[in-house]
């Protein structure tokens, strides 16, 4: 039977490994060279774009945009 | 729809209560930093943990920490006292938190929280005072810098035009 100690909810629950600075997220890096150069790109085109998204409600929540300081509708 | 949303609409879809927190709570305040992935915090105790293993199951959930990245198991008890999960998935990657250091569990910060609509899919975000708690207690040399924008970003709202 399968009693699931392949998981230690206590290592799941860490932080992913980081650098010695513990800035770097290793695991994303391995992640992202696991991936082709296209693949990459594609990730990131699409991750800007839903980070736009939230930028303009945020903009919209406070009425101004902090990046250009323009009033929003 | 960009992934993430519609990551975060299926979220929304199974009725998962959750916030946005880490750096896109960030750029909905007016960080101009970039991020690369999605932070979210939600209850990881039943029944949510069931709901939420429901809601991921069709975009291939695997757990980011494991070199052998491993799919997520559907059955919760497998994941019984787990408080976080990093996964990447068929629509991107995204962190999950049962709790925040600082901060404290999903039901301790839904409360501290602004609502969203990004393009349809309505989202709660951590609001700026307590992503500037999180951060703080998170401490790492990124997160100072980020403390140090939000900072600035609050001075300059609470200044007014």
């Amino acid at each position: 039977m399968d009693t699931g100690n392949d998981l230690d909810p206590i290592a799941l629950s860490q932080f992913p490994e980081t650098d010695v600075t513990g800035d770097i997220d290793l695991s994303l890096i391995d992640y992202n060279l696991s991936l082709s150069p296209a693949e990459r790109i594609r990730q990131h085109l699409e991750f800007a774009q839903f980070v736009e998204v939230v930028r303009r409600a945020g903009a919209k929540h406070y009425g101004v945009d902090a990046r250009t300081s323009e009033e929003t509708e | 729809m960009a992934w993430t949303l519609e990551l975060l609409k299926r979220l929304n879809d199974f009725g998962i209560e959750y916030a946005i927190v880490g750096g896109v709570a960030g750029v909905a305040h007016g960080s101009a930093r970039s991020t690369n992935d999605v932070d979210i915090c939600t209850s990881l105790d039943e029944p949510h943990l069931s709901k939420l293993l429901l809601a991921l199951k069709n975009i291939n959930p695997k757990l980011r920490m494991r070199p052998d990245r491993m799919r997520l198991p559907d059955d919760p008890a497998r994941l019984q006292g787990v408080r976080n999960l990093y996964l990447i998935t068929d629509l991107g990657q995204i962190d999950i938190r049962g709790e925040l250091p600082g901060v404290g569990s999903f039901d301790d910060l839904k409360n501290r929280t602004i609502e969203l609509d990004l393009g349809g899919v309505n989202c709660r975000v951590l609001d700026l005072d307590t992503l500037i708690v999180a951060k703080r207690a998170a401490g790492r040399r990124k997160d100072l810098v980020d403390i140090a924008e939000y900072e600035a970003i609050r001075q300059r709202r609470s200044a007014g035009p």
